[in-house]
């Protein structure tokens, strides 16, 4: 679903990381864990082709993210759905605006904020399903900047949810919350991408969080350590 | 080389003009507002009264003030820099004031404890603290003070926009357009050396330019044969023996229908102007807005030619915001004719100029996050801006649209004196009649009109903060 082949990475003239190759498979969950600053949020940025790499190349469902533009490249996105630690949501949105916002992949310019302004039925109830599967269906329109910190992270999951995202990038979102919240966050995760087959790139500098992926990615010093069965992580 | 120095001496003595006044005016408004200031941070009676008072001036268009002076004095520079000191003094007591509020009061007090004079006190325990911002302001009201010197000479006042208004009426449209180049260059020039006064350079810096300009521009002032100390010491007097003649002000049936319709008139051209400015600013600010003009939200990452259009567009609206309205409504006349239409259109495009760099701004503030979380998943540019940057800058946008309106209202009082409709025509040919009576009357309305469009958008303005912080 997603692969980095011989990567090297950074902003500008700053390199973060060089000849990254790794692959997640369809429906595996996998942990990026490695110390601030070690290129993670670079790794995330580039999956979603913030920018291009400075070498490399990176493929999500198959196709090399450099070679699409325009439509082909909405649509390849429109795949993948990501959770940041700051939440990424519109604070001035009602909650289930947000979660709508998550479909915006798959409209165009007037019917994505047609969708937000004016919504059908359908659209309404399927942010309201999205937003009981984490829970909130009761805060639907409470306004984002309402809520707690890991509420917002339920609600960036259900804008996931709503998309029917099959690539979820989650970067670091535990990293603000509580130790219980933020291991509340992470089975959420997790769960959801059991549940609908997903695959999940979730960051973490909290190893024992990470004991609950299938595998482990380690990020540090400028390179990526070749992947690691959980087994022999030593976590 | 040459040949161009030629074509461009007729426009030396206005242009030296225009500077003289804009120099002369500032030590007349530091003179005057820097003691009004001192008056009113004391507070007491004579703080209220001196803050009353300020206020009242502030409420007088500079041109308003302007035409009540060419009455009293006769044309030239001398009304000019009058008018615009007094206004300025105005502006810079409120700021100044301010200021030395809002810094701390123990040093002096401590100063006062221990038996300082109250004159020690002050200078040693609280102008210190507040400095940097008395130059910072300093050079904010010098900055509004040659914005209105570029135009102050369409009421006869000097300078470059008494040589627009000539050049105009011998419909001489070459030596027209050179003059706004002219008014372009020197209100682009002052803003960005104020500008770089204000922000980056020691505050002993700031002072050096305010005085070698100030005594630079008053020599010039006094060599071009405009203005003299004799001219200055005979004002005052002048000006009580005009008041006596001018009251009371004649509010006789036919200037309460004439100035009932003048209000009508300025308010509608003030709306138009900000209506058609506002629908041509807001797509200009998305053009020029970092956040949309980089390219990033259309997943295009950065290319050299992605900005050109923001390059453009950003240079447009600096030229829109720098040519005064009254000089636009000059332009406006020509093909538009006379009326409110002329007013309307150079609101319009100044409006766009600054709400276009106001809105850019606002926009730019916004977090970015929520936006490339949409990208990310997928959703157009447009959208992406739409819905994911544009509720954060909504707030910051309305404040800055009510500034404009009441800004609007102020300026669409003035621009009937060139003819493009509103109250300014009333009082322009009051003026020319010499009614000195019925010209009082149009001021007093005029007054009325800019103070209540003052206190209704501080009005507005608090409900929307309060809105705003509810949220």
């Amino acid at each position: 679903m997603l692969r980095f082949d011989d990567v090297t990475g950074g902003y500008g003239e700053r390199t973060a990381f060089e000849h990254v190759t790794f692959e997640l498979g369809a429906g595996e969950r996998v942990a990026l864990v490695g110390p601030s600053g070690s290129g993670k949020t670079t790794i995330f940025r580039l999956s979603y082709g913030a920018f291009a790499p400075q070498a490399g190349r990176v493929f999500v469902g198959g196709r090399d993210l450099a070679s699409l533009h325009g439509a082909r490249l909405r649509e390849t996105r429109a795949r993948i759905a990501v959770v940041f630690q700051a939440h990424g949501l519109v604070d001035q949105l009602r909650v289930w605006q947000n979660v709508v916002a998550g479909t915006f992949g798959h409209r165009g310019t007037v019917d994505s904020i047609r969708a937000v302004l004016a919504p059908r039925p359908a659209e309404v109830a399927s942010a309201r399903a999205a937003l009981d599967r984490v829970g909130l269906g009761d805060r639907m329109d409470s306004r984002a900047f309402e809520l707690s910190g890991g509420q917002r992270q339920r609600v960036a999951i259900a804008r996931a949810i709503a998309q029917r995202a099959e690539l979820v990038l989650a970067d670091e979102p535990a990293a603000s919350l509580d130790p219980e919240l933020g291991s509340e966050i992470v089975d959420m995760l997790l769960a959801d991408a059991k549940t609908r087959g997903a695959t999940l790139l979730c960051s973490l500098h909290q190893p024992e969080l990470a004991r609950r992926f299938d595998r482990v990615i380690r990020v540090g010093s400028g390179t990526v350590a070749p992947e690691e069965p959980l087994a022999s992580s030593g976590l | 080389m040459a040949d161009l120095a030629a074509t461009l001496e007729f426009l030396r003595v206005p242009f030296v003009e225009t500077i003289g006044i804009a120099a002369g005016a500032l030590p007349i408004a530091i003179g005057l507002g820097a003691p009004a200031a001192i008056a009113i941070a004391r507070g007491g009676k004579l703080g209220q009264t001196v803050r009353a008072v300020a206020a009242l001036v502030r409420a007088i268009p500079e041109l308003v003030l302007a035409i009540v002076f060419v009455v009293a004095l006769g044309f030239g520079a001398v009304p000019g820099t009058l008018a615009l000191g007094i206004s300025g003094a105005a502006t810079i007591a409120k700021l100044y004031a301010e200021i030395l509020e809002s810094v701390r009061h123990e040093p002096e007090e401590a100063l006062r404890a221990s038996g300082a004079t109250a004159t020690t006190s002050f200078l040693v325990g609280l102008v210190p603290a507040a400095w940097p911002g008395l130059v910072g302001f300093g050079a904010y009201a010098f900055e509004s003070i040659v914005r209105a010197a570029v135009i102050v000479g369409v009421v006869g006042a000097g300078g470059l926009g008494s040589a627009l208004i000539t050049s105009i009426n011998l419909l001489d449209y070459t030596s027209f357009a050179w003059y706004v180049a002219a008014l372009v260059v020197l209100v682009v020039a002052v803003d960005s050396a104020s500008g770089y006064l204000r922000d980056r350079s020691p505050a002993w810096v700031a002072l050096g330019t305010f005085a070698a300009v100030s005594a630079v521009g008053i020599f010039a002032l006094a060599t071009t044969g405009h203005a003299s100390w004799h001219d200055f010491a005979s004002a005052p007097p002048r000006v009580v023996a005009y008041l006596a003649r001018a009251i009371p002000p004649a509010f006789t049936p036919s200037v309460v229908a004439n100035a009932g319709f003048g209000v009508l008139e300025t308010i509608g051209v003030a709306l138009v102007g900000t209506l058609v400015g506002t629908l041509l600013g807001i797509p200009l600010a998305f053009l020029v807005a970092r956040v949309v003009a980089s390219g990033w939200v259309r997943g295009t990452g950065y290319r050299p030619w992605s900005i050109l259009p923001a390059v453009v567009t950003r240079i447009g609206l600096v030229v829109a915001r720098s040519v005064p309205p009254i000089a636009l409504a000059l332009v406006a006349l020509s093909f538009v004719g006379l009326g409110p239409k002329a007013g309307a259109f150079a609101l319009a495009i100044h409006t766009a100029g600054v709400l276009g760099k106001l809105f850019a701004e606002s926009l730019e503030l916004v977090d970015t996050l929520p936006a490339e979380a949409l990208v990310a998943s997928g959703s157009t540019g447009l959208a992406a801006v739409g819905i994911g940057i544009v509720p954060g800058a909504i707030a910051a946008m309305s404040a800055h649209l009510l500034y404009r309106l009441e800004w609007n209202v102020r300026a669409s009082t003035t621009l009937g004196i060139v003819g493009a409709g509103g109250l300014g025509q009333q009082i322009f040919n009051a003026q020319q009649l010499l009614h000195d009576r019925e010209l009082l009357a149009y001021v007093i309305v005029a007054v009325a009109l800019v103070f209540a469009s003052d206190r209704a958008t501080v009005f507005a303005r608090r409900k929307l903060a309060l809105r705003t912080m509810e949220r």
